[in-house]
C-alpha cells in the first residue's frame, strides 16, 4: 500500500475503490468507488434496486465483489473489526418468541461483548427509549416501532465506531424518528462514522455531510450535499411579496411557485442573484417579505438524475470529485 | 471459527423455552411414568388382596369360567366333588421353600372351587352364560381322550376367553395327574402347562457357539433408532431453525457479525443437542417402564459389547449426524417457509433410514452384499454400520473406507450448507432458490 493510499486508509472509515458484483449476466454494482471519512454522516442513495444494499453487503463482507478492493476502518475486514461496525439492514426483524433483554445481550455477545456488559448496556439503552418496561417482553409482544427501536438499540449497543444503518426510520413516528435522529447526532459528535441509507430526501438534506448516489449499479453524485444542490442550483430566484415581477429588470421569466404565493424568477444571462436583490429592495413599489436562492431539494435532484442521465449527472459533478 | 459457542447456547436456550419442545421431552415422560405408576400401584394392589398364593393357577381376571364334561366316561367331576377346598391345603408362600408334593397340594381339583363351575349338561351351561352367571362355558367333547377336543362358548366375543383357557387347561392337567405320586406330579403338572422353553443359539464362522448376538443387536437396532429418531427430530429442528431466520429476517443481522459457517455450525451442534436430549429422555423413559414391566430385562440383562464397538458406534451416530443435519440445513437455507423445506426431507431421511428396511438380512447375512454395501455408502452408512458393527465382526479396511467416505461428504455438505446459508439465504428472502440455479450459487464468490 502506497503512502498516500495508507493515509487515505487512516483518514477514511470506509474505501471503496472500483468494485464490481455481477449475479449472472446482470451487473448489480458496476465499477464503483468512493470514501466514506471518519466521523461524518455520509448519506447512500438512489433508487429501489440501483445496488445500495449490495454495495452495503459487500462493505460487510457479506457478499465478496467480483472486481475491486474495500477497506473498512483501516484494513481489509476482518472477524475483529466486524465488532467494530453496527448494522441495521432494511430487511429486519428479531426472533418473535425471545424476550427483548436476552435477544440484544445474544447480539451483543456475537459483538464480543460480555454477557455482564451487554446486558447493563442494553439495559440503560432501553431506558433512554422509552422501553424500560418491556425488558422482559417477547418481540411478538411489541409493536412495530418498539421493535424498530429494539432493533436499533441492537446495532449500536457495542458503541461501534462505524454505524451503517439502512431506511433507519422506516416505520417510526415523528417523535421517536425524532429520538433516533438525536441519538445518531450523538454518537456523530463522539466520532462515530454514520453510513445511512434511505429514501427520506429531507432525512439526507438535514443530517448528511456528503452523498453518494447510485442508480442501476453507477455512481451517479457524489460530494457533500450543499456542494450537490448548489450545482444544480439555476440562474433564479424565489420571492414572495407583491409587485409586479415581469418588470424588475434582469427578469426573463416568472414562473409561478408551488404554494400560488411564491414566485420563482429565472434571470437573464448576466444577472446574479445579488442584483436582483439590490434592485429590489431600492424600489418602493415592491414589497418583499421572502427572497431565497432556487436551490433544487434534494428529492428534485434525485427525480432529475434517476429519471434523466445518470453519466451527464456525474460529468457534472466531476470537479466536486476532483476535489475529493 | 467465531462465536459459534455463543450460537450454540442460545439455540440451545431457545429450544429449551419453547412449550412445545419442553412438553414433549419433559412432560411426556412424567406422564407416562406418573400412568405406570398408577397402573403399577393398582395391579399391586389387586395382587395382593387375595395374595399371592396362586401362581401355579392361572388367573382370569374376574372372568367367570363353566365346564361341562361330555364324556362318556365323566372324566372330569366337579371341583368340590373332589372335597371341601382348605384354605390351609390350597394356600401356598410363593416364598417358602417347594417340598415335593407342594404344587401337587395347591393344585389338587377342590382348589379350583370357586373359579370353576360345572354344568351337567350344555343346556344348563348355555343357560348359565344367557344370564351371565360365567363369562365362557368350555364344553369337553365325548372324543375328547382320542382327539383332545374341547368346544368353547361365549355370549358375545371375548378377547379374555384365551387366557382362561388356561385356568380351564390347569383344570384338566390337575383332574388328570391326580392318580401320579406328588413328585412325579409336580414335575408333570410344570412340564405339560410348560412344554418347552427355546434358547436359540447360533454357529459362528470359527465353528464356536456365538453369543449375545441377539442382545448386541437390540442395543445396535436401538442405536439405530435412536439416530433415526435425533435426525427426525434434530435435522427438523435445524431446519427451521434455518428457515426461521429468513423468515423473521434476522439472518442479515446475523450474518454482519457471525460467518456463515459459524452460524451453521453452532446451530447444527444445538439442535443435535436437544434432539439427544430429547430422544435420550422419551427412549430412557420408554425402557425404564419396560425394564419395570419386565419386558425389557431379560433382553438387556446378557448384553455384553465391547468398548471399542460403543466407540465406534458412537463416532457413526455424530458422523451420521453431521451429514444428515448438513443437509437439513442446506434444504432450510435453499427454501423460504418451512412448510417448503419439508416437501424435501424425505429426500434425506428415507436413505437414511432405508437399512432397517432390509433388518433381516443385518441379523442373518451382515457380511453379505448388501449389507456392506449400506454400510460403505455415506448416505447409507451410519444405520448401516451401527447394525453391522453390533452383530459382527467388520473388516477394518471397510469400517475406515466407510468413515473416510462419510468425512469427505460430510466436509462438502458443511460447505455446500454454508454456502447456501450465508448467500442464499440473503437472496430467497422472498423466493425459495431453483435447484437449476443451484450451479450458479456455488460458482459465486459469497
Amino acid at each position: 500500500m502506497s503512502t498516500a493510499s495508507t493515509s487515505s486508509t487512516l483518514e477514511n472509515a470506509i474505501f471503496v475503490q472500483d468494485i464490481t458484483k455481477r449475479y449472472g449476466d446482470f451487473t448489480a454494482v458496476d465499477h464503483v468507488h468512493f470514501e466514506v471519512k471518519r466521523g461524518e454522516i455520509f448519506s447512500l442513495l438512489g433508487p429501489n434496486g440501483a445496488g445500495k444494499t449490495t454495495i452495503i453487503r459487500m462493505i460487510l463482507d457479506i457478499l465478496r465483489p467480483d472486481d475491486g478492493q474495500i477497506q473498512v476502518l483501516g484494513g481489509v475486514l476482518t472477524d475483529a473489526t466486524k465488532d467494530r461496525v453496527g448494522y441495521l439492514p432494511e430487511e429486519r426483524g428479531l426472533y418473535k418468541n425471545v424476550k427483548v433483554l436476552e435477544m440484544l445481550v445474544y447480539l451483543g455477545q456475537l459483538k464480543g461483548m460480555s454477557a455482564h456488559d451487554a446486558r447493563l448496556r442494553a439495559v440503560d439503552l432501553l431506558e433512554h427509549l422509552g422501553l424500560s418496561d418491556n425488558v422482559k417482553s417477547k418481540i411478538s409482544q411489541l409493536s412495530k416501532g418498539m421493535q424498530q427501536k429494539v432493533q436499533f438499540i441492537a446495532t449500536i449497543l457495542h458503541k461501534p465506531e462505524l454505524l451503517i444503518i439502512d431506511e433507519p426510520f422506516s416505520g417510526l413516528d415523528p417523535v421517536n424518528t425524532q429520538l433516533i435522529q438525536d441519538l445518531l447526532y450523538e454518537m456523530k459528535a463522539e466520532g462515530v462514522t454514520i453510513v445511512m441509507s434511505t429514501h427520506q430526501m429531507h432525512q439526507v438534506e438535514e443530517m448528511a455531510d456528503r452523498l453518494l448516489m447510485i442508480n442501476k449499479g453507477q455512481r451517479v453524485l457524489y460530494g457533500p450535499v450543499k456542494e450537490v444542490r448548489q450545482t444544480y442550483a439555476q440562474n433564479a430566484v424565489i420571492v414572495e411579496g407583491e409587485g409586479n415581477w415581469a418588470t424588475v429588470p434582469g427578469v426573463k421569466e416568472v414562473q409561478a411557485g408551488r404554494n400560488g404565493h411564491e414566485a420563482k424568477l429565472m434571470l437573464a444571462p448576466g444577472f446574479k442573484p445579488d442584483d436582483v436583490m439590490q434592485i429590489l429592495a431600492s424600489r418602493q413599489d415592491y414589497a418583499v417579505r421572502r427572497f431565497e436562492l432556487a436551490v433544487p431539494s434534494l428529492n428534485e435532484i434525485f427525480i432529475q438524475v434517476v429519471g434523466g442521465n445518470g453519466s451527464r449527472a456525474e460529468a457534472r459533478f466531476a470537479d466536486v470529485r476532483a476535489a475529493d | 471459527m467465531t462465536h459459534w459457542n455463543q450460537v450454540f447456547v442460545f439455540e440451545i436456550k431457545r429450544q429449551f423455552a419453547r412449550k412445545a419442545y419442553l412438553f414433549l421431552t419433559f412432560g411426556v415422560p412424567i406422564l407416562a411414568l406418573l400412568a405406570f405408576g398408577v397402573y403399577r400401584t393398582y395391579q399391586s394392589n389387586r395382587d395382593d388382596a387375595p395374595a399371592k398364593k396362586q401362581e401355579l393357577i392361572t388367573d382370569t381376571n374376574n372372568q367367570k369360567v363353566g365346564y361341562v364334561d361330555a364324556t362318556t366316561q365323566q372324566l372330569f367331576p366337579a371341583p368340590e366333588s373332589y372335597g371341601r377346598p382348605d384354605s390351609r391345603t390350597c394356600n401356598f408362600d410363593p416364598n417358602a421353600p417347594f417340598t415335593p408334593g407342594t404344587i401337587k397340594r395347591v393344585t389338587q381339583p377342590q382348589c379350583f372351587t370357586g373359579r370353576i363351575t360345572y354344568y351337567a349338561d350344555l343346556a344348563a351351561g348355555k343357560a348359565a352364560l344367557e344370564d351371565k352367571t360365567i363369562h365362557v362355558l368350555y364344553v369337553v367333547e365325548p372324543n375328547y381322550l382320542q382327539e383332545g377336543e374341547v368346544s368353547v362358548y361365549t355370549k358375545e366375543f371375548n378377547l379374555s376367553a384365551a387366557d382362561n383357557s388356561g385356568l380351564f387347561t390347569d383344570f384338566l392337567l390337575s383332574s388328570m395327574l391326580q392318580e401320579a405320586a406328588g413328585p412325579t406330579y409336580d414335575l408333570l403338572y410344570l412340564r405339560l402347562r410348560q412344554p418347552s422353553v427355546v434358547t436359540e443359539h447360533r454357529i459362528a464362522e470359527s465353528g464356536s457357539t456365538a453369543q449375545n448376538e441377539g442382545q448386541n443387536f437390540v442395543v445396535a437396532y436401538v442405536t439405530a433408532i435412536l439416530l433415526g429418531m435425533t435426525l427426525f427430530w434434530g435435522g427438523g429442528y435445524l431446519m427451521q431453525s434455518v428457515v426461521q431466520e429468513k423468515e423473521s429476517r434476522i439472518i442479515e443481522i446475523l450474518l454482519s457479525s457471525v460467518p456463515a459457517r459459524a452460524l451453521l455450525i453452532g446451530k447444527i451442534l444445538a439442535m443435535g443437542f436437544v434432539s439427544v436430549v430429547q430422544v435420550t429422555m422419551l427412549m430412557g423413559t420408554a425402557m425404564l417402564i419396560g425394564r419395570q414391566a419386565g419386558s425389557l430385562a431379560d433382553s438387556l440383562n446378557d448384553v455384553e459389547i465391547g468398548l471399542g464397538k460403543i466407540g465406534l458406534i458412537a463416532i457413526y451416530f455424530v458422523l451420521g449426524y453431521l451429514l444428515f443435519g448438513g443437509l437439513m440445513a442446506a434444504i432450510g437455507a435453499m427454501n423460504t417457509t418451512s412448510r417448503e423445506a419439508q416437501n424435501y426431507t424425505a429426500a434425506i431421511t428415507l436413505p437414511a433410514i432405508s437399512p432397517m428396511f432390509v433388518l433381516s438380512l443385518f441379523v442373518e447375512e451382515p457380511s453379505s452384499a448388501i449389507p456392506t454395501a449400506l454400510s460403505l455408502f455415506p448416505m447409507t452408512a451410519p444405520i448401516a454400520m451401527m447394525m453391522r458393527v453390533a452383530v459382527s465382526d467388520v473388516p477394518a479396511w471397510q469400517i475406515l473406507l466407510s468413515m473416510g467416505g462419510m468425512v469427505i461428504v460430510i466436509i462438502g455438505v458443511l460447505w455446500l450448507a454454508g454456502k447456501l446459508f450465508g448467500v442464499q439465504s440473503l437472496l430467497t428472502l422472498e423466493n425459495a432458490l431453483k435447484l437449476k440455479d443451484l450451479p450458479k450459487v456455488l460458482r459465486s464468490k459469497a
